[in-house]
C-alpha cells in the first residue's frame, strides 16, 4: 500500500489536505513532491488529516519536519490532526509533537492556528 | 512441546521489497494472536533497520536495480513475545550504538533525519546487535499484551 494525497479545502489562509496509506520509505518518497506543492509552495498554513494513514516511519516524519521548517520561513505552520493511535504514538515517541501540533480534530487544528 | 511458530524471508537489497515482506510478517503475527501494538512495533523495525541496511550498508538508494547482498528476516512468536531477527552480509554496522537525537522545542532546530533507530529503541522491549560469521545480526523483541 503506497501513500496518497487529496486536497480537502483551499482557503485564503490555509490548505487542508488528507493523507492515506503507508508513509513508509516508498510511500513518503512517492508523495513528497506533491506534499510540498500543496503546502510549502502555497505559503499558507497547512492542516493535514492523518485519519487515513496506516503506517508512519521515519521517512514520513522527515517529510513533515522539512515541510514545517520551510513553512516557518514564511511565518506559516503545519498542523496534523486525527492520527490513529499507533501513528500518534510514533509522532510522540519521535518528539515530533513537541515542535509541531498534533491534535485530535480539524476544529482543534484550526484552533491552533486561530482560524 | 510444540515448536515456536516461525517464518523466514530472504529478500533482495531493494527498498521495494520491504512493504510486501512486512505485510506477510504482519499476517503471520496476526494469525498467531499477537496484539496490534506489538505488530506495529515489528513493522517499524522492518522499515527502519532494513531501510538503513539497504541504503547505507549496501548503498542502494534507488528502487530499480537491487544491489548485491542478502537480507534475511526471521520472525518468531513465543508465549511471551514477538521477536524479529534481521541478518545481512553487508559491512559491520551496530545500530544499537547510534545516539538518540536531541529533543528540541523549536521546529527550526529539529534535525530532518536520524529518527529511525530512535523509534526502534523506544517502541521495542529489546534491541541487540551481534556480528557473526561476517554477518550483521539485529534482534528485537516486543512483549505481547496479556489477555
Amino acid at each position: 500500500m503506497s501513500a496518497e494525497l487529496n486536497l480537502i479545502e483551499e482557503a485564503e489562509t490555509h490548505t487542508t489536505i488528507a493523507l492515506t496509506g503507508s508513509m513508509d520509505v516508498v510511500g513518503a518518497g512517492a508523495i513528497e513532491n506533491k506534499f510540498i506543492g500543496y503546502t510549502v509552495a502555497r505559503k499558507k498554513h497547512a492542516l493535514v488529516d492523518m485519519s487515513g494513514v496506516e503506517f508512519l516511519g521515519s521517512m514520513g516524519i522527515r517529510v513533515f519536519v522539512s515541510t514545517a521548517k520551510a513553512l516557518l520561513r514564511d511565518q506559516k505552520k503545519l498542523v496534523l490532526f486525527a492520527a490513529k493511535p499507533p501513528i500518534e504514538k510514533t509522532l510522540i515517541m519521535s518528539g515530533f509533537n513537541s515542535v509541531v501540533p498534533v491534535v485530535a480534530t480539524l476544529a482543534d487544528a484550526k484552533g491552533k492556528l486561530g482560524l | 512441546m510444540q515448536p515456536e511458530p516461525k517464518i523466514q524471508f530472504s529478500i533482495k537489497v531493494d527498498l521495494a521489497a520491504l512493504a510486501p515482506t512486512a505485510e506477510r510478517i504482519r499476517y503471520f503475527l496476526c494469525e498467531h494472536g499477537v496484539d496490534a501494538d506489538a505488530i506495529y512495533a515489528i513493522e517499524i523495525v522492518i522499515e527502519e533497520i532494513a531501510t538503513n541496511t539497504i541504503k547505507y550498508g549496501f548503498g542502494n538508494y534507488g528502487f530499480v536495480s537491487p544491489a548485491k547482498g542478502n537480507i534475511t528476516l526471521t520472525t518468531t512468536v513465543t508465549e511471551a513475545r514477538a521477536e524479529l531477527l534481521i541478518e545481512d552480509d553487508g559491512p559491520p554496522f551496530d545500530p544499537t550504538q547510534a545516539p538518540d537525537p536531541i529533543q528540541h522545542r523549536d521546529v527550526d532546530e529539529m534535525p530532518v533525519g536520524g529518527l529511525g533507530i530512535h523509534l526502534v529503541r523506544t517502541l521495542t522491549d529489546g534491541f541487540e546487535y551481534k556480528r557473526v560469521n561476517h554477518h550483521n545480526q539485529v534482534r528485537v523483541w516486543v512483549h505481547r499484551k496479556k489477555e
